[in-house]
């Protein structure tokens, strides 16, 4: 089986055989049929697709999970590099990306690798951003992202 | 997102169904053979009322309630194909100012409560509500 997988759009296509099927984040066992003209209307303008090939149904599951979690410690993660953003937004941001980085390792790592492959925005305030997180698994995540920029 | 209608009322119309499913697989004519439709199936804003009646009378019955209606408008299929509602068409550009209130209707368990302060902030400068279902 074939599968194209956004977290963007928590969205993955099954492609089995002339058979389509999609399944969505909020409901992963449910696969709903498809038509390949539905293809757009599914992930409308995501940036994020991965081709994969010779998977299972539960792999791409998980992979599903992984990337739609990955998305949101992204934003997470760009809200605590924020500097024009409040106190109070930015030490949420770093509670809740902490508990994300410490529910799903893959998550963790599909989002490093996101973060891994562009520079962080021009005006991102790493050392602000720090003092957000303390020891937290949140830090040691910014500190990867400053150290392998 | 709900628009206020001061600012779309003026340059919208509707159309019965989805414009393309409608014109293209069920009535086999083209995009531009459809501007010489019969009358009933489209209608400006003010009209609304006379097409949702044109096209669901048969559905209506006294003990409806206007929270079912939504559900006669707007009917997700299993495929977007199957999906059925009232198409609206606004003319024209929309900006943030046309916009009275943003809803979000996240399905997973967790919301992100980060994100959303912050959206709820930067609303807050345009006098929107951001609600959550």
């Amino acid at each position: 089986m074939e599968a194209v997988i956004s977290g963007q759009a928590g969205v993955a296509l099954l492609v089995d055989g002339d058979e389509l099927s999609s399944i969505h984040v909020q409901d992963v066992e449910t696969a709903i049929a498809r038509r390949a003209g539905e293809f757009h209307y599914l992930f409308g303008g995501a940036t994020d697709l991965i081709f994969v090939e010779d998977v299972s149904t539960e792999q791409v599951r998980r992979e599903l999970i992984a990337a739609a979690d990955g998305q949101d410690i992204t934003q997470l993660t760009l809200l605590l590099l924020a500097p024009d953003r409040p106190d109070e937004i930015r030490e949420m941001a770093a509670s809740e990306l902490s508990e994300l980085l410490a529910a799903n390792a893959d998550a963790a790592s599909f989002a490093e690798r996101l973060r891994f492959s562009t520079l962080l925005p021009s005006d991102a305030d790493v050392k602000g951003a720090l003092q957000y997180c303390g020891a937290s698994l949140a830090g040691h995540f910014l500190e990867r992202l400053k150290q392998m920029q | 997102m709900e628009l206020k209608d001061r600012m779309v009322a003026h340059r919208t119309s509707l159309f019965e169904d989805n414009n393309v499913v409608f014109t293209v697989y069920e009535q086999k004519a083209t995009m531009a053979g459809a501007e010489s439709l019969e009358p009933g199936h489209q209608a400006v804003w003010e009209e609304c009322e006379k097409l949702c009646i044109a096209k669901l009378a048969p559905r209506l019955h006294s003990a409806l309630k206007s929270e079912d209606f939504l559900q006669l408008v707007l009917e997700p299929g299993l495929t977007t194909r199957d999906d059925k509602f009232i198409e609206t068409h606004i003319w024209g550009s929309l900006t943030i100012r046309s916009v009275a209130r943003v809803r979000i209707h996240r399905k997973r368990h967790r919301p992100l409560k980060a994100a959303i302060a912050d959206l709820k902030r930067l609303l807050k400068q345009y006098n929107m509500d951001l609600e959550i279902l």
